[in-house]
């Protein structure tokens, strides 16, 4: 070794020990605890439900019991698909759509809830042709001279919200309009929020939240209003006809209940499917990943609408075979509503 | 009643330090001398934080620190900012999809401090070694935006800490060698800021909450190295920030920043 590389891996060596020892540092200051049995991780998801779910007292599930039942199986899995299921198993017992557990042998999400919708894509097509917005998350056409179409098939994903504006845009010259979010799964409701303050004429509450404050099942904060307020370059001003039915969750209930707040609007439809929560996402040390709902929403008036949902001002619903007739009730009470 | 107690004697503890140290920045301190810090390196961090994951984070990034700082031969006064980014992973990150962590750090800390053993050091070009012991104040902002691919959600989790504790600093100068100087301090009481779950919570209100040890505990560390070059010293740092803080959960952090900086003269002093 030449003179001047034993002065360079003198000068080298001190630096990289330096530099071993500051990260071995980290490691002894704060560990990793990766515990993967399946005892472990089972206890990791009863806790954080137990720790950070808001909905026991909706529920009702004594989640005590709830352990008691099902540790012993999950101690005993003799593998991850037999580990998720005993999991699955217990978080079925919430009936909570927004509870999801995601493993590589499945997905669970609790569908105890769902019920028959009222929107069979094809026979909408007959009464209205529509044309999707750029960005492809908006359908809109016209139903006639003066009333326009407008569908919104989820509010997934954000930075999308002004794709209502190139639809209203195409609808300029309407004074009234069919707004229809039937079988609308929810997703943000930032986007929600967004896209309703196109057809507000005023502020207003549209919902109040409590979220879960502490380790206790009734521990939660006070409520603060969500208000819904006019936004956005382009606006609405006419009657609206919102198309609802059993499979609205979560952000599209929001929705409505944002409309509610300052909109010429008219419900038609059924009764949404009663899904608020806003779920977290949290992981586990295996790397599998779950949801859980972190809070209470209520109407302006105080009423929780968790597995109740948001009834209509005008329920109509599917006969039997209407669909197979071409017949889309929900849509016709809605254009009624507007003449 | 308990926590009270933990409470008082921390703080009893802490302002044992504090007289000794004001009265070293009393106007009959001479020879003071301010100067103005500004540090940019980069910086690692690790956090366990069960709120957000049950894993570890860890991740490096950028780190600049600015400081205030007057020395006497009595004592010394320090006001510093450190700010510290990081991108962080765990050992899920690199499965399809896995989460991330970015970390944003910001800390403001006040530090007074007596020379209780060791020569006078004065001049430009001190020679000696001085041991000064005093209390730091410190607020500590964490904030971590912890991101999900697949799906693409994101949820935020933070912590803020205000905490009051002892702190000592050993200084080594060699005249035209420069000056070495090693600082310690250690939070005991303070008042800590957490949601109770992401950071969406802060809208249903956060109390604060009175932190002491045993739930409180923490340390940081420094060495920096300042070598003369005219009126101004370059410096080459190091700091270690740990805590660990209970309430609902354990929460645990250790960041460190190494960096290279000026020293820069403020006013006409020696």
């Amino acid at each position: 070794m030449s003179g001047r590389a034993r002065r360079l891996a003198r000068t080298l060596l001190p630096v990289l020990a330096l530099a071993a020892l500051l990260a071995a540092c980290d490691r002894l200051l704060v560990p990793d605890p990766r515990a993967t049995s399946p005892a472990a991780i089972f206890d990791q998801v009863w806790r954080d439900f137990d720790r950070y779910y808001a909905h026991f007292e909706l529920s009702g599930v004594d989640w005590q019991a709830a352990r008691a039942r099902y540790r012993p199986q999950a101690v005993a899995a003799a593998n991850e698909y037999v580990l998720s299921s005993v999991l699955a198993g217990m978080l079925a017992e919430l009936e909570d759509p927004h509870v999801t557990l995601y493993t590589p042998v499945f997905t669970y999400q609790d569908t105890s809830s769902y019920r028959p919708g009222c929107f069979e894509p094809r026979v909408t097509e007959r009464y209205v042709a529509t044309s999707s917005t750029a960005g492809g998350h908006i359908a809109y056409g016209r139903i006639d001279a003066h009333t326009g179409y407008i569908r919104i098939p989820s509010f997934a994903g954000t930075g999308w919200s002004g794709e209502i504006d190139d639809a209203l845009a195409a609808l300029a010259d309407v004074d009234a309009l069919v707004l229809d979010v039937r079988a609308n799964g929810g997703g943000d409701p930032g986007t929600a929020m967004d896209i309703a303050g196109r057809f507000l004429q005023k502020s207003g509450v549209a919902e109040y939240i409590r979220y879960r404050s502490g380790p206790a099942h009734d521990d939660f904060g006070q409520a603060y209003a969500i208000e819904a307020a006019p936004a956005g370059p382009r606006r609405f001003a006419g009657r609206v006809a919102l198309l609802t039915d059993r499979r609205d969750f979560s952000a599209a209930e929001s929705f409505v209940l944002d409309l509610r707040a300052g909109a010429r609007l008219t419900v038609v439809g059924d009764t949404t499917g009663g899904a608020s929560g806003r779920p977290i996402v949290r992981e586990l040390p295996n790397g599998w990943t779950y949801r859980l709902s972190t809070w209470v929403a209520y109407t302006p008036a105080g009423q929780s609408y968790e597995k109740i949902g948001l009834p209509p001002d005008v329920a109509v619903r599917p006969l039997p075979g209407d669909w197979s007739h071409g017949i889309d009730r929900v849509l016709e009470a809605g254009i009624a509503a507007l003449r | 009643m308990a926590a009270f107690g933990r409470v008082g004697a921390a703080l009893a503890l802490t302002l044992l330090f504090v007289p000794a140290a004001a009265r070293a920045q009393a106007p009959g301190a001479t020879s003071a001398r301010s100067r103005l810090a500004l540090e940019l390196g980069a910086a690692h961090a690790s956090v366990l934080d069960p709120v957000a994951s049950p894993l570890r984070y860890s991740g490096a990034g950028a780190a600049l620190a600015l400081a205030y700082r007057r020395e006497s031969a009595a004592g010394a006064f320090d006001l510093g900012v450190d700010l510290q980014a990081a991108r962080m992973a765990s050992v899920l990150s690199a499965t399809p999809g896995g989460p991330r962590e970015t970390s944003a750090f910001a800390a403001a800390s006040a530090t007074l401090l007596r020379r209780v053993a060791g020569a006078r050091l004065t001049g430009p070009r001190p020679t000696g070694t001085v041991l000064l012991l005093g209390a730091d104040l410190r607020v500590d902002v964490s904030v971590r935006d912890h991101r999900y691919s697949e799906p693409a959600l994101d949820f935020g989790y933070g912590l803020a800490l205000a905490a009051l504790g002892p702190a000592a600093r050993l200084r080594v100068a060699r005249g035209r060698v420069g000056e070495l100087r090693a600082d310690a301090a250690a939070p005991l009481v303070g008042v800590a800021l957490r949601p109770y779950a992401d950071l969406a919570y802060v809208r249903a209100g956060i109390h604060p909450r009175a932190a002491a040890p045993p739930d409180l505990a923490g340390a940081g560390a420094g060495l920096a190295w300042a070598l003369p070059l005219g009126r101004a010293r370059v410096v080459l740092g190091w700091r270690l920030d740990w805590l660990r803080y209970r309430d609902a959960d354990l929460y645990r952090a250790a960041r460190q920043r190494i960096g290279a900086g000026v020293e820069l003269p403020l006013g006409g002093g020696p």
